[in-house]
């Protein structure tokens, strides 16, 4: 059953908020393969590097977004960045908040749980919710410094903004 | 016999006004200094004019202005050679003059003779920008000892100004600083004039031209008698056939190579000619790969720099790497996995105490703490079969409360983990173990790495760092050689195509004129051993014989002369070549770069046909024997000057004539100038010097500059020198005159 649980985590879909897809393509190449190299700003390869730094800066800054639209970008799951998945829903699951929110607080909580796909589920709403506020804030401080993903270091100033 | 130059009097001459200008000269060196404009150029071109009716004057060709010898009498540069001022001030009508007078004194070992050589040019004017000539007005005039009044003389002007400076050493001794670099009396097929001139090759050559001429009609007159021979024997006829055809195959192979040489000599000239020109363009093309090295090595920089930008942003989600995970420290969150591990673990403990009443509190304590996927209770009922009993994880022996403690204890627990199909208990355990699994495969990511944006950054930096060095290197080479686009308009694509296949063919006729040659030297043998053979036969025959010793004897003189010729040319460049070298060096004592350089006359001999080919060519070479080729250039005129100077030393006649330099140290550097001046000053060869230079005058102070107080400081001991400052009048009104020292 434990493995259930996990299984049933990395084989999440991949979404994006709808409203934030336009944003998004500041921060994911969405063209595909970069023929010219040079550098030109911030952009992650993927949409499973964008929707991973979103859901960090999230988590980080504690932004949540409910209730959006969502698109999905993929179906292949996180078997391939199990590591990367697993790091942020770790750091999820440590917020006594996301505890209670997935009945994990208590034995009578507990049992409000379904199955394990009930739990895979909840925590994959609550991840999107978070990437799609980190997302958000994203977008919002690049409203106020349109420069912001210029430069490549610019995580080291998100950082500041969400110390 | 000598001349010396007592005064001249440039008349309406260019900015020169009315006829009395006399500059006067003392007999030993003459410096004359001024600012631009003030005269000294339309000074010397006085002198040419005088020695040969021409002056040296900008014209337009096409959309540019260039320097041109052209006749003072033409009348379409009249007006610019005829001072403006005068010329305006004539009336309609009037007739006007200008021109030269020059005093000169011919000296010998018996007398001394002061002439006057007057070189007027009367016109009409008729309008402002129109006139008529009237009249070339030239006269020789000698000045009579004792009332030193001038007198008419029936000598010609060209006879005296001849003495003056011979026609053949005009181009050494009246010399313009801006083309001393290139005279061509020093280059090519006029320095071989040169030489002709100042040895006595040209008397060899008329020698060697009869000797030709007698051998042909001997070799003609042979020919003939051999054929008119009734006497001979068959054998003999064919032998003389066979030499016949030979001698004619000779003449052929003779004129062969005589073509090919003038074509190689051609070909050699045209790459001497583009030889600059060609390593301009090599230089050029070399610079331009050096130019396109270093942007490359930027672009190379550029590309490394944007590796370690993507590299970075890359590094943030790799898994390998996983930057995001170093951002902040997450330890904490261990704390946080235990807190919730410790709930489950209650969680399940209550449900286990609920389900199994029977389990001791100590066991159930232990029980909480294990986790229900393993072991398998299959292994554990291994480890306490009789043959086994021991433990799998510490390899202990397992004693008999051991094995009761697996046996009614964990094999249940586990069992029922499996088994038991309490949903609680299954729900509770799952969730602790995949929270435990979480946490487990996150935990190694959770310390932060501090340095690894500044380590990022730092490498960025350096490479950024290296890009700047690299542009400003680019910028200085840019600065110095110029862009892409200079470099590449200065490369003379046909230029070079044109000496690499003119050096080609030259590669190929000259292994041509070898095979040729040396078939030429086979064909005389055989031609020799032909004629012997036939002599042999034919000792009676007496003409024959004679005619033979003839041609025998001619060939040796042909030889002799030859040799003579050969011993000449060898003679005179390594006389030269010693002589223009102490010169050179001289000239060059303050400047410790040239210490090491040699100045080399070298003569090239090249056997064609039956005689030798000569070419002439002198050049600087560096200590490592490099030759050094930079027309123009400051050392080129150096080279030149110090060549002018060896030459005369050659000839060694003294005080013959004056030498009149106007700018020749205009391409020099300064302390080349200083030892131009000490060289000319204490000369034993040169008598009278006239340097005109502007090189001595600051512009700013609107005096004398140093060097020019050092150059006073040499005159002014010297009874027979004279210092003079040339200053322009206002509106062209004149030129002033103004003797710091004034000699003898």
């Amino acid at each position: 059953m434990a493995n259930e649980l996990i299984q049933s985590i990395l084989g999440h879909r991949l979404h994006i908020d709808s409203d934030l897809e336009e944003f998004s393509k500041q921060i994911i190449n969405t063209e595909g393969y970069i023929k010219d190299k040079t550098f030109k700003k911030m952009l992650m390869q993927t949409w499973y590097d964008g929707y991973l730094l979103s859901l960090y800066v999230g988590i980080k800054a504690n932004t949540r977004k409910s209730g959006s639209k969502k698109t999905e970008k993929s179906n292949r799951g996180w078997i391939s960045r199990k590591k990367q998945y697993l790091y942020l829903i770790s750091l999820l699951l440590a917020k006594p908040e996301v505890q209670i929110e997935l009945n994990l607080d208590s034995r009578e909580t507990i049992k409000k749980i379904a199955d394990m796909k009930f739990l895979s589920d909840s925590i994959k709403t609550i991840c999107d919710e978070y990437a799609f506020g980190g997302l958000q804030f994203l977008k919002d401080e690049h409203e106020k410094d349109p420069n912001l993903f210029e430069d490549p270091f610019f995580v080291e100033n998100v950082k500041e903004l969400i110390s | 016999m000598s001349s010396v130059i007592r005064h001249i009097n440039p008349i309406n001459w260019f900015n020169y006004k009315g006829s009395d200008n006399h500059i006067y000269f003392s007999s030993g060196t003459n410096v004359l200094v001024g600012t631009n404009n003030a005269g000294k150029t339309k000074l010397h071109n006085a002198f040419r004019f005088l020695l040969s009716d021409r002056v040296i004057i900008k014209v337009k060709v096409s959309d540019d202005k260039v320097y041109q010898e052209i006749k003072a009498d033409n009348e379409k540069y009249t007006l610019e050679i005829f001072n403006e001022s005068a010329y305006s001030e004539l009336k309609i009508n009037d007739i006007g003059s200008f021109g030269v007078e020059l005093c000169f004194t011919k000296k010998s070992s018996t007398e001394e003779k002061n002439y006057i050589v007057k070189k007027i040019i009367k016109l009409r004017k008729i309008s402002d920008s129109k006139f008529e000539i009237t009249e070339n007005f030239r006269q020789v005039y000698s000045v009579d000892p004792r009332t030193k009044k001038p007198r008419r003389t029936s000598e010609k002007v060209d006879d005296i100004v001849n003495f003056l400076i011979t026609p053949m050493y005009r181009k050494f001794f009246l010399v313009e600083g801006e083309q001393m670099g290139m005279m061509t009396p020093l280059q090519g097929e006029g320095l071989k004039t040169t030489i002709k001139n100042l040895t006595s090759i040209n008397t060899i050559d008329k020698v060697v031209d009869v000797v030709d001429s007698l051998q042909k009609k001997v070799d003609s007159d042979i020919k003939k008698y051999e054929s008119q021979l009734d006497s001979l024997s068959e054998a003999d006829k064919l032998l003389m056939t066979q030499k016949h055809a030979k001698e004619n195959e000779l003449k052929e192979l003779g004129e062969l190579i005589e073509s090919d040489d003038t074509l190689r000599q051609e070909l050699e000239d045209n790459i001497s000619n583009i030889r600059v020109k060609n390593d301009e363009s090599k230089d050029k093309k070399l610079l331009l790969s050096d130019l396109e090295g270093l942007l490359n090595d930027k672009k190379n920089i550029e590309e490394r720099i944007d590796y370690n930008y993507r590299d970075f942003i890359d590094s943030l989600t790799d898994s390998k790497s996983f930057y995001i995970s170093k951002i902040f420290d997450e330890n904490h969150v261990n704390d946080d996995f235990e807190k919730i591990d410790k709930n489950f673990a209650g969680f399940l403990k209550e449900r286990r105490i609920e389900l199994e009443k029977n389990i001791s509190e100590e066991d159930q304590l232990i029980l909480q703490k294990l986790v229900k996927t393993e072991p398998h209770p299959d292994i554990l009922k291994e480890m306490i079969e009789d043959h086994v009993k021991k433990c799998y994880i510490c390899k202990s022996n397992l004693g008999k409360e051991n094995v009761d403690f697996i046996k009614n204890v964990l094999i249940p627990h586990y069992e029922m983990s499996y088994d038991n199909d309490d949903y609680e208990l299954n729900l509770l355990s799952s969730i602790k173990d995949s929270i435990k699994i979480i946490f487990h495969e996150a935990r190694q990511e959770y310390s932060s790495d501090e340095h690894f944006i500044s380590e990022a950054k730092e490498r960025i930096a350096d490479l950024t760092q290296e890009k700047i060095d690299k542009q400003k290197e680019i910028d200085d080479f840019i600065g110095t050689h110029g862009d892409k686009d200079d470099l590449d308009r200065a490369i003379d694509v046909n230029i070079l195509d044109q000496f690499a296949s003119d050096n080609l063919d030259l590669g190929k006729l000259k292994s041509e004129l070898a095979i040729n040659n040396k078939a030429l030297k086979a064909l005389k043998t055989e031609i020799k051993d032909l004629s012997e053979k036939l002599e042999k036969n034919n000792k009676s025959d007496n003409k024959l014989e004679s005619y033979n010793n003839l041609n025998d004897f001619i060939t040796d003189l042909d030889v002799y002369f030859e040799k003579i010729k050969e011993n000449v040319y060898d003679d005179f460049a390594l006389s030269l070549q010693e002589k223009a070298s102490l010169r050179f060096k001289k000239l060059m004592r303050n400047n410790p770069t040239t210490k090491n350089h040699k100045l080399i006359v070298k003569v090239d001999k090249r056997d064609i046909g039956y005689r030798k080919k000569y070419s002439f060519e002198i050049y600087l070479q560096n200590k490592r024997g490099k030759k050094l080729t930079q027309e123009g250039g400051a050392s080129s005129t150096l080279e030149t000057l110090s060549v002018v100077f060896g030459l005369i030393d050659y000839a060694n006649k003294k005080q013959t004539f004056p030498f009149i330099a106007d700018a020749p140290i205009s391409r020099l550097t300064p302390d080349t100038k200083e030892s131009f001046f000490e060289t000319i000053i204490d000369d034993e060869i040169l008598s009278q010097n006239i340097i005109i230079v502007m090189d001595l005058w600051d512009n700013k102070k609107n005096n004398i500059n140093e060097l020019a107080k050092d150059v006073l400081k040499l005159i002014e001991p010297k009874s027979d020198s004279s210092f003079i400052i040339l200053k322009p009048k206002e509106n062209n009104m004149g030129v002033e005159f103004n003797y710091l020292k004034n000699g003898k």
